[in-house]
Parts: C-alpha cells; sequence; structure tokens
C-alpha cells in the first residue's frame, strides 16, 4: 500500500531492520552490555504488547509483521545507554498501546509510534532520559545509574552557547555525549544512500529535509560548517529525518506532497531548535507535521482527480511523470474501493 | 439529534439515572465542559471546587433558562441563557468565596468561564427543554452528578498518578508520571479514561445479556 | 521595524505557543462539534477570528472606562456577555439586512462561533495579560486563529479518527482526547522548556 514500483511493505520493512540492527551492534560496541540489555528489553516490550493488544482486540496476528519490532528497535536507539528499565518499559508501551493499537495498529496510525512513545517519557522522566553516559565506559547493570556518570548531551551546550564543542571527525564517528544509536553520522549517511537507492525511504522527502534544514542553519550559524554538523548529529536530527519522518506509514503518497511535507519538516526542525531552544526538535516536529501530511496527501489526489477529469484538456499529449503517479495510486484506490 | 429527542421522550427514571451517570456521562461519554477539568483539576480539592461551583452554576442557570418563553428567536434566547449564567455567577460566586476562598482563586479564569458551558448553550435546547418539568429536574439533577462524580474520579487519578499525592499529602508512589500534571497530560488521561468507560459498558451489556 | 518584529512576536505567541486548545484546552466541547465537518470549516474559521477581534477591541475601550480588575470582578462576566451578545446580534443583523444569503448560509454555525469558551475565555486572558491596543487586537486574532488551527488539525484526521479500524474502546471522543494530547505533547515543544540537567 506504501510502496511504489513493486516494492513490497516486507522489503521495505527488511531494509530498515538490516541498517537499525547494524546501528544497534554499533551501540553496543560503544555502550557496552548495557546498551544491548536496554535494546533487547525494549524490542521485547514492544513485541509482547503488540501481540496481546492485538490478542485483546480479538484481531489475527500476521506472522511477518516485524513492524513492532523496528519501532521497539527505533526507540531503544533514542534513549540513552543508562535509562532506567522500567522507563524504557514505559515508553515501549506508550508508544505500541497508545499511538499505534489505539488508533487502529499496523498502518492505522497517526503518529510515528517511536516518536510519541520518546516524547512521552522525555517529558516525563526528563532527568533520566536527556542525560548520556560517556561512550566506552562501563555502565553498572543496576536500573538507576549513579547521576556523577551523566551528563547532559553535546546539544543542549550548542543550543545554549551557539557554537560546537566537538570536532568534525569525533561528530562523524558519534564521539559525543547522546543517545544510544543516533550519533554515527558516517553510517546514518551511508544507510540513508542505501535506503534511497532501495527506495525504501522516500528520496524526495528526506533530501528535502536536509537541504531545508542544513541551508538554514548554515545561515543562522554564520557560515558554519562544523555546526551544520553539530546539527545533524546532535539531537538525532539525521536519524529522526530517516527513521521517524521519512517511515514508511507516517509517509504521504504522492510526490508532491513528499516535498511539501519534507520541506515541512526541515522548518519546523530548525524552527524548534533555534527559536524554542527545545532538545531534539525533530521529534516535536514529526508529531506536529503528521496531520499536515495526510491533509496534503488528500490534497494533492483531489488536485490530481481534478486533473484527470480534464485530461484531455491539459495534457494532450502525455501527462507528467508525477502527475501520472499520483494518478495511478487514485486508479488504485478506486480498485480497493 | 431527533435520535435523542426520541430516546429522551421514552425515558424511564431508571434508564434517565443510567444513561447519566454511564452511558452518556456528560465528561467521559459527551465531551462536555473539559476545559477547566484538564486545566484545573490536577488534585482532589481542586476537583471538589471544580464540582461544587460547576453544579451550583448549572443547575440553577438552567432552571432559571427552562422559563424562557420559546417564542422568542434562537437568536436571542441562546444570549439570554449566557446572560443568566452571568446573573447566577454572582451570587454563586459571593457565596463560594465565602466558604473556600482560596481553592475559587486558584481556579483563575475558569470559574467565570463556567457560565456559558456546553450544558447551558447546547444540551439544554437539543434535550433539556423538550421535557416535562418534573424529569427536566431529574434529568439536569443526575446529569450534574454525573459529572461531577466524573470529575472527582478524575481528580483522585490525576493526583495519585500525576504528582503521587492524595488530599495534598504524599504517599510512596514508586513512579510519578508529572506528565499528566500538565494539560496534554489532562487530555491522554481524559482519553484513556473515556475509553476505559466503553470497556466497562461492554462488560456491562455483555453480563446483562448471559 | 519594532514594532513589526512585536506583532510577529505576539502573533507566534497566542497562536501557537499558548494555543487555545493545545496549552489552555479552551473550548475543547466546541472542538468536538465543530471537526465534524470540513465544509463549514472555513467560515466557521473566519467568523470566530472576527468575533474575537472585535471583542478585543471593544474590551479594551471598556477596559479604559471601566476598573473591571477592582471590586466590581463578579460584574466582569455580566459585562462581557453583554459585549458578545450585542456584536453576535449587529452582526446577525447587518448580515440579514445587507447579504442575506450569506446570512442564511451562516446561520447554522454562527452561535457555536460567538457563544464558546475559546471566545469569552480571549476575553478573560486578554484584559488580564495586554496592555497596549496592539496588544490586544494581535491577540485577539491570535486567539482566533490558533483556536481555528486546532480545529483544522482536528478536522484533517477526523474519518481516521472515527474508522472502524480503531477499536471501539477508542473510536471517536477517547481516541480525539489522545491524539490533541499527543500533538500538545509536542506543541509544548515550542515554549522551549529547557531542562534543568
Amino acid at each position: 500500500m506504501y510502496s511504489k514500483s513493486g516494492k513490497t511493505e516486507t522489503s521495505i520493512m527488511t531494509d530498515m531492520l538490516i541498517v537499525l540492527l547494524v546501528l544497534a551492534a554499533v551501540s553496543v560496541y560503544y555502550y557496552g552490555l548495557r546498551a544491548a540489555l536496554v535494546i533487547a528489553i525494549t524490542v521485547g516490550v514492544c513485541c509482547i504488547t503488540d501481540f496481546i493488544s492485538i490478542k485483546l482486540r480479538k484481531k489475527d496476528t500476521v506472522v511477518n509483521d516485524i513492524s513492532a519490532f523496528i519501532t521497539g528497535l527505533t526507540l531503544s536507539m533514542m534513549l540513552p545507554a543508562s535509562v532506567p528499565y522500567y522507563e524504557a518499559v514505559i515508553a515501549a508501551v506508550f508508544a505500541i498501546v497508545i499511538a499505534k493499537q489505539a488508533f487502529g495498529g499496523h498502518g492505522c496510525e497517526i503518529f510515528n509510534a517511536a516518536a510519541a512513545g520518546f516524547l512521552f517519557i522525555s517529558l516525563c522522566f526528563p532527568e533520566n532520559i536527556l542525560t548520556y553516559p560517556m561512550y566506552f565506559e562501563k555502565i553498572p547493570f543496576s536500573s538507576l545509574v549513579p547521576s556523577d556518570m551523566l551528563k547532559s548531551s553535546m546539544v543542549k551546550l550548542f543550543i545554549t552557547s551557539g557554537s560546537p564543542s566537538v570536532s568534525a571527525p569525533d561528530l562523524l564517528v558519534g564521539k559525543f555525549s547522546g543517545p544510544m544509536g543516533t550519533g554515527f553520522v558516517a553510517i546514518l549517511l551511508v544507510a540513508a544512500v542505501f535506503l534511497a537507492l532501495r527506495r525504501s525511504v522516500s528520496a524526495i522527502a528526506l533530501s528535502a529535509e536536509v537541504v531545508v534544514s542544513g541551508i538554514a542553519v548554515f545561515l543562522l550559524s554564520g557560515f558554519d560548517p562544523n555546526a551544520v554538523l553539530t546539527f545533524f548529529a546532535g539531537g538525532m536530527t539525521l536519524f529522526g529525518m530517516i527513521f521517524l519522518s521519512c517511515e514508511y506509514s507516517s509517509m504521504p503518497q504522492t510526490r508532491s506532497s513528499r516535498l511539501l511535507y519534507g520541506i515541512l519538516v526541515g522548518g519546523l526542525t530548525v524552527l524548534l531548535q533555534y527559536y524554542s531552544k527545545t532538545e531534539n526538535a525533530i521529534v516535536y516536529a514529526v508529531i506536529i507535521a503528521a496531520p499536515f501530511g495526510i491533509e496534503l496527501d488528500r490534497k494533492a489526489l483531489s488536485f490530481a482527480e481534478m486533473l484527470k477529469n480534464r485530461r484531455g484538456l491539459f495534457f494532450r499529449s502525455k501527462p507528467l511523470k508525477h502527475v501520472q503517479e499520483t494518478l495511478d495510486i487514485l486508479d488504485k484506490n478506486d480498485e480497493e474501493k | 439529534m431527533d435520535k435523542d429527542r426520541d430516546i429522551v421522550k421514552e425515558n424511564s427514571c431508571k434508564t434517565i439515572i443510567y444513561n447519566a451517570m454511564l452511558k452518556k456521562n456528560p465528561m467521559l461519554a459527551s465531551g462536555m465542559v473539559i476545559a477547566p477539568v484538564i486545566m484545573t483539576v490536577d488534585s482532589l480539592p481542586r476537583a471538589l471546587t471544580l464540582a461544587a461551583s460547576f453544579s451550583l452554576i448549572t443547575f440553577f442557570t438552567l432552571l432559571i433558562s427552562s422559563f424562557v418563553p420559546k417564542s422568542i428567536v434562537y437568536t436571542v434566547r441562546i444570549i439570554m441563557y449566557a446572560f443568566i449564567g452571568a446573573m447566577v455567577y454572582v451570587p454563586a460566586s459571593i457565596a463560594l468565596e465565602y466558604f473556600i476562598p482560596e481553592q475559587i482563586e486558584r481556579m483563575g479564569i475558569f470559574f467565570p468561564l463556567l457560565i456559558i458551558n456546553s450544558f447551558v448553550i447546547y444540551r439544554s435546547e437539543s434535550i433539556f427543554f423538550l421535557e416535562s418539568k418534573g424529569k427536566m429536574m431529574l434529568d439536569i439533577f443526575f446529569c450534574i452528578l454525573g459529572y461531577d462524580a466524573a470529575v472527582l474520579l478524575y481528580g483522585i487519578i490525576r493526583e495519585i498518578i500525576g504528582s503521587g499525592t492524595a488530599w495534598e499529602t504524599i504517599i510512596g508512589m514508586p513512579v510519578i508520571f508529572s506528565v499528566f500534571a500538565e494539560p496534554f497530560g489532562g487530555f491522554l488521561l481524559l482519553g484513556i479514561m473515556a475509553a476505559l468507560l466503553r470497556v466497562v459498558l461492554l462488560t456491562i451489556k455483555r453480563v446483562k445479556q448471559k | 521595524m519594532e514594532l513589526v518584529k512585536n506583532i510577529i512576536l505576539t502573533a507566534f505567541t497566542s497562536i501557537i505557543i499558548e494555543n487555545t486548545i493545545f496549552s489552555r484546552a479552551l473550548g475543547t466541547s466546541t472542538l468536538i462539534l465543530v471537526a465534524k465537518s470540513r465544509k463549514n470549516l472555513f467560515g466557521f474559521g473566519l467568523s470566530v477570528t472576527y468575533i474575537t477581534a472585535i471583542v478585543s477591541i471593544i474590551t479594551y475601550f471598556v477596559g479604559k472606562i471601566f476598573d473591571l480588575n477592582g471590586d466590581a470582578y463578579i460584574y466582569v462576566p455580566l459585562v462581557y456577555i453583554f459585549i458578545l451578545g450585542s456584536v453576535y446580534i449587529l452582526t446577525l443583523l447587518c448580515l440579514w439586512r445587507f447579504a442575506p444569503p450569506l446570512f442564511l448560509k451562516i446561520r447554522k454555525y454562527v452561535h457555536i462561533s460567538a457563544f464558546n469558551c475559546a471566545v469569552l475565555g480571549a476575553m478573560f486572558i486578554i484584559s488580564k495579560y495586554c496592555v497596549t491596543f496592539i496588544d490586544y487586537l494581535v491577540h485577539g486574532i491570535g486567539i482566533g486563529l490558533g483556536f481555528v488551527l486546532a480545529v483544522y488539525m482536528t478536522a484533517v484526521v477526523y474519518d481516521k479518527i472515527y474508522s472502524e479500524k480503531a477499536p471501539y474502546a477508542f473510536r471517536g471522543y477517547p481516541l480525539m482526547m489522545i491524539y490533541l494530547g499527543i500533538l500538545g505533547m509536542a506543541f509544548w515543544g515550542f515554549s522551549g522548556h529547557m531542562m534543568n540537567y
């Protein structure tokens, strides 16, 4: 339903899964076995809660539905490695029960489940969720990590002082205080290219987001390339752009609306980070943009329908490519009805 | 709305009470007067304040409003209801400020805003004023009671999980969800409670069928 | 220049940061009624914004003449309802006299757009926090627009919230509250809360 050119939903999710597993492996290398435990708990709780709520709703479980698994992995990548276990559990339960299954389960959700879950606990327990341990440090396995091991994130310093504090090579490999799996810019860049080439995330939306926010930050920071890199690495911006905003279920279907949606998310992120001084601005931006994504899609489809009725008038020879694509989606929707 | 009217005419006392308290609970099923609930009710004392002031203002406003003749144009009628609300507000605020001055002050602008709640503006015309006087009194009374009960329950739950206290004294809660003390948390909690009410109603229905 | 900057900041504050629905929950019951149909949304938005703007101007002058924050505060609702009612009736009379087709069109929802908590709440908020005339006017329009924004964002997903796919326990009203709650969390980000950690 979400894909085009013959890609099935399962293959999109498999691509996502591969990239997320790579990120998980790197984060375990950086933060040790406690990171692995946090990931296992988050993913496990997500899958179990999903299963239970589907059973409670008396629906049939789908065997190859790995969406809960992906939600769990995405969510765990955004947490600090030192997060108390029960808070990871709360985030997973909120994401699956309230943000996903209450709206009708896989394919019907309005908001990205992982983003909603993260937002909920980061507002609930900011003292635990927005403080991070250092990389390559031995983190104790107890639920509450001693607070002298924890620092506020690199991006918070960037927001308050306005100038980047970490050098570019360190930023590329994720050597700064931040969430478990969202700082490895080099890997994320490769992943973005891989996913865009495989058509698992929308290249149009992703590039619109990156270009709009990149240029805005470049201008706002006084032409400092390091500030742009800090913006993308810290505050999980690049990670959020790939896995939260361009994720298959919360994307508009048509190309023109994807472009506008991308611009909206990019602009909102910069606005939130620079004017409202909000940490992890991308998560807020993705949630605010979600209803507008739905609306843009509807507008584009009705516009295409208008064109379709007048196709003889405007497109004597051949309709434009993206209009044709929109029309195909429209025809498909009609058939489904 | 027409459907509601038919139902109202056939109602017996028992169904009126059942509808007002559970099935069509003004707060948890129809979503009426939720602004003051979300903004001011974050503890049991404040829930009591809201319940008292709401009951006082709404009951007398509706009672007096029911005497407004139907022959007046709707446009003017609705202004008269609001005006009656503002009149009732004067003695009500004097009385409440005599007994609970601090709590009323903490309600801020949401106390005077009670005068044009959706009971007075929307529900009065479509349901209450179509019934006979006696039935109307009963219906209004139990609707307000249902609302108050829901507000008190909401206040208790929100206080315990949102700030870890009961009657403003600390009890040892292992986890405190500070989100629920904020306005958006109020929305979330209201949604969850409304869903739970639906589950309860479904269970009652199923038990009855058996 | 300074004035323009101030106006933009005030408008941003009243539309988004202190949004009528997401941060104050004013007029939520009205939102539930109105979000049903997208057909009248534009007209509804226009009339709400118009009424909040006019009413805030009048409130400014009334506030200048009478001292409403003193001992007379228990009569303030009476004054406000009087203002609101007269604006409402005068507008309808003008429309009825000069533009009858519009009057017939607008008649169905105009009472909802005038008598709701968002408009009356706007009057209370404005008279409490604003000082200058520009403040009053921009806040008045901003509160109306913010309310319309929230209604629009809800109307967009109305069919998803009420769809058959959502489980019965959550379908409709409960889901709408959860939707507003999650959006409210995101809008909270605009207020720029910096945690002390």
